[in-house]
């Protein structure tokens, strides 16, 4: 059977571009999360979120090129780049056509709808750019992706809401794994920070309000958490068939061992235990580990009552006698939630725990609720021999997909 | 008969939107000679109904080759004896 292994990471994070930044935050509990900046925030109730620091669309392309480019775009384009010169990965000749791209978005050219729609409705204007559709397309990001990396491949976009990361990656790990390709570029990527974006969540009564101190403002798993702070990102991966990265002399990170995938059935909001107890039991069959040998799970953790009270209980269904023995974790509590993108820079933190033998924290944990009453690993990284490791994410909609990957 | 104002903002709003350098712009410049693809010409349309507040329609946007096509195009768009409109926002 082929193996599928990770040779490269690039992101664009709340929390910077640099690998070892996003770490040393990660495992000293800083949180990423301030004030919502990025445009006027007078209509909103709810003014926190997790914006990228450090980035200058300039610095990365030119005017012209930028004029193609929605926001989310330019996040994957860049991370992608990152993640091709951190594996070392050269996309050319034949090679191109033996490598695709997969890239997750639940908002799509976020950015682009906004402005076009103020253009109409508001400003009144008799007309929208006439790059809007190639800008706002979900498929973009993909598209984007593949031309600036030469990629010629199997290629795909999906869109899973907050799992589409997740899902990204596992159709990737499956593309490597059936022989359709020898390495694809992998992750997610969401730019969501509209006011448009912004007001829908808020009538959803599910943010964070972040009174008081912004930086604390998503608490997942702890008793007074009140729900889920929004931000922007994108993280990319290189998976690369394992004989391919031998040959190559590639660092490899990890191995991914199995995906599990799976739809809830039942409520467009409202999670259910079966579905995500079920993507998680796929993802350890494919990987032919028990639930036991798991080390740490990088879960979900949206910091909303009803996600993580009932992934609590999906954990407790997949993992049995076993449950309380994993350390698990929410990093959501650290750089928010990046909606279709989080899963990805989930996967990168996890991997690095795995590397650096570190759980990371669920940073502002402030009190035990009886509903999630597992290890969530509070306030304070903790050092582990860590060998297999699950992310998790579950998406509105009920769509579900965990990955499980391994030190090498 | 061209109107060398219209001319004139038409060459303008080339140089200062669609970024075409120092490259000679004149009447026979063809959008082959500007290494514009559909896209890039559909964007230059876009900026010129803004410019000039008018709206190009489509068979005559679809059909432009040169420069002087495009200034044809704003000119038959423009209403009669509206040579030298009222210049936009961007201009003031």
């Amino acid at each position: 059977m082929r193996r599928v292994v990770i040779t490269g990471m690039g992101i664009v994070s709340p929390f910077g571009s640099s690998l070892d930044r996003l770490w040393n935050n990660v495992v000293s509990a800083k949180s990423a999360i301030g004030p919502l900046t990025r445009f006027n925030t007078d209509a909103l109730r709810i003014r926190v979120a997790g914006q990228i620091p450090d980035y200058q669309p300039g610095q990365h392309f030119q005017t012209k090129e930028l004029d193609l480019l929605d926001r989310f775009s330019q996040l994957a384009i860049v991370a992608a780049r990152s993640a091709a010169a951190d594996s070392g990965i050269k996309t050319e000749g034949a090679e191109a056509f033996s490598t695709g791209a997969s890239v997750g978005s639940g908002c799509g050219g976020a950015e682009t709808y906004d402005a076009s729609y103020y253009q109409l409705y508001a400003a009144r204007s008799p007309r929208v750019h006439p790059l809007t559709i190639p800008r706002l397309m979900n498929n973009a990001a993909t598209s984007q992706v593949c031309m600036y990396l030469g990629v010629k491949g199997p290629s795909l976009s999906i869109s899973t809401a907050c799992a589409s990361a997740t899902h990204a990656i596992g159709e990737a790990f499956r593309t490597i794994r059936a022989g359709a390709a020898e390495v694809m570029f992998t992750g997610g990527s969401d730019a969501p920070l509209t006011l448009g974006f912004f007001k829908s969540w808020e009538a959803m009564r599910v943010l964070a309000s972040g009174n008081g101190d912004a930086a604390s403002a998503c608490r997942p798993f702890s008793v007074d958490r009140e729900g889920l702070v929004i931000s922007e990102g994108a993280a990319m991966l290189v998976l690369e068939e394992y004989e391919h990265a031998r040959r190559r002399g590639a660092r490899i990170y990890a191995e991914v061992l199995g995906y599990g995938a799976s739809a809830d059935s039942s409520h467009i909001t409202q999670p259910s235990v079966e579905g995500p107890s079920r993507a998680i039991e796929l993802a350890l069959r494919e990987a032919g580990i028990s639930a036991g040998q798991v080390d740490y799970i990088n879960a979900h953790g949206t910091g909303t009552k009803m996600n993580d009270a009932t992934e609590t209980r999906a954990i407790r269904q997949a993992f049995g006698s076993s449950a309380g023995d994993v350390s698990i974790s929410s990093t959501k509590s650290m750089h928010g939630h990046l909606m279709g993108a989080s899963g990805a820079l989930e996967l990168v933190i996890t991997i690095l725990a795995l590397r650096e033998a570190v759980v990371p924290p669920t940073a502002h944990y402030r009190g035990r609720d009886p509903e999630c009453d597992l290890d969530y690993t509070p306030n304070e990284a903790r050092s582990k021999n860590l060998h297999y490791a699950l992310s998790n994410s579950f998406a509105f909609g009920g769509l579900n997909a965990v990955i499980a990957v391994a030190r090498v | 008969m061209i109107d060398e104002d219209i001319k004139n903002r038409v060459l303008a709003v080339f140089k200062r939107n669609r970024r075409v350098g120092e490259l000679p712009l004149n009447m026979d410049t063809s959008f082959d000679q500007l290494e514009f693809d559909s896209l890039e010409v559909f964007c230059i349309v876009f900026d010129l109904e803004d410019e000039f507040n008018i709206t190009i329609p489509d068979d005559s946007a679809k059909t432009m080759r040169t420069v002087g096509d495009v200034v044809r195009g704003v000119t038959s768009a423009l209403p009669a004896g509206a040579a030298g409109a009222t210049p936009t926002e961007s201009q003031v």
